[in-house]
């Protein structure tokens, strides 16, 4: 019986190695293809570098052909680890995610909410009553095992 | 009993010394040439170019575009503002924080932990593959049916990669840090590239910092736009 918890646990370890081998894979991408769907980019930056203050309308008025490769309109994102993509909106979460910070930001954003901001509070409140109860498990888990 | 003592009190004035070194080397300022490069799947393409300006203790991201068009954009409080010929455009809401910008997380050194550490985010596991260390960070449990979880790479310790999942476990995001250049003593990516995966299909970012100067004593008024007078 000990031999076969033993292989059990053996090929658990295995399998969950297995799981978490390969991760390293998740962190490639496919440069030489980036590098092909950003080329009339970079042909139009290296125009404006070497033409230093000129814009797209002046490039537009003057015919320019590389004035066209602008489709829409320029954006500022990836410079943070926030994004409404990844985290969602609801008050909830900037309190459960953020803690105090979220709630701030809830306040402030929300132009002073007060029902936005209760949700954003009771987010921090349960993230923190989670915590805060896993942790008595935990303690009592090995209270127990104390004895 | 005496040597104890004098032991105990050089190794605790010791301490002292690293600690007071790592604080001296705490940056407050960077600005940079920037530019981002957006591809989407349907074609449709940007270029945004111009010079970035970022005080760790003002906390406003300032980008003074020159191209396509003349504009300031001030990331302030939550708010993005866009100002042109002194005017505001528009106001909208960004949860872009300073705090978890790539310039704060870089300037107060957290940058290698993606400021996750500073979130509820919880390290979960880590594991070191060929040249990489990956962390797993797991969202609060009172989250986890909204937030997935995400892995964090670094190498050398230095943010190499960041994968975004969904609940479901699908990955959403794929950020990549880049020709680091050390200037002043600071470790800054002179490159990210991001990959948005949805519903099958990839839309990139690629964006590029020059010229990057760390903690400058001039130029004050680059470093702080008077919002409140916007409002």
């Amino acid at each position: 019986m000990k031999k076969l918890f033993l292989f059990a646990g053996f090929l658990l370890l295995i399998s969950a190695g297995q799981s978490i081998a390969g991760q390293a894979d998740l962190f490639s991408y496919d440069a030489v293809a980036i590098d092909i769907q950003m080329g009339q980019l970079d042909q139009l930056e290296g125009y404006v570098l070497n033409n230093p203050g000129i814009t797209l309308k002046e490039m537009a008025a003057e015919g320019n052909s590389l004035s066209t490769l602008v489709t829409d309109s320029n954006e500022i994102s990836g410079f943070t680890l926030i994004s409404e993509d990844v985290l969602g909106i609801p008050s909830f979460l900037w309190g459960c995610v953020f803690g105090p910070v979220g709630i701030v930001l809830v306040y402030l954003v929300g132009n002073e909410d007060k029902v936005e901001t209760k949700k954003a509070f009771n987010g921090c409140l349960v993230s923190y009553g989670t915590t805060a109860v896993l942790y008595g498990v935990y303690f009592v888990i090995g209270l127990l095992s104390a004895y | 009993m005496k040597y104890l003592n004098r032991t105990l009190i050089l190794i605790f004035l010791l301490s002292w010394i690293p600690t007071t070194i790592c604080r001296s080397q705490q940056y407050m300022r960077i600005h940079a040439d920037f530019s981002i490069k957006v591809r989407r799947p349907t074609g449709g393409q940007s270029l945004t170019m111009g010079r970035v300006f970022y005080d760790r203790g003002i906390r406003q991201i300032i980008y003074n575009l020159t191209f396509p068009e003349p504009e300031t954009w001030v990331s302030s409080d939550t708010l993005l503002y866009r100002i042109r010929d002194g005017k505001v455009v528009s106001r909208t809401f960004s949860p872009s924080m300073a705090d978890f910008s790539v310039f704060h997380l870089a300037l107060s050194s957290h940058l290698q932990n993606f400021g996750l550490n500073l979130t509820k985010y919880e390290p979960k596991s880590v594991t070191r593959e060929k040249d990489q260390v990956i962390t797993s960070w797991e969202p609060p449990l009172a989250a986890s049916d909204k937030l997935g979880k995400i892995l964090v790479s670094t190498k050398n310790k230095q943010l190499f990669g960041v994968v975004f999942f969904n609940p479901k476990g699908e990955i959403i995001r794929k950020q990549f840090f880049e020709d680091y250049q050390v200037v002043s003593g600071l470790s800054f990516p002179g490159k990210i590239v991001e990959i948005n995966i949805f519903n099958g299909t990839e839309t990139y970012q690629v964006t590029s910092f020059k010229n990057i100067i760390i903690d400058e004593s001039e130029n004050d008024d680059k470093y702080y736009y008077p919002v409140g007078s916007l409002r």
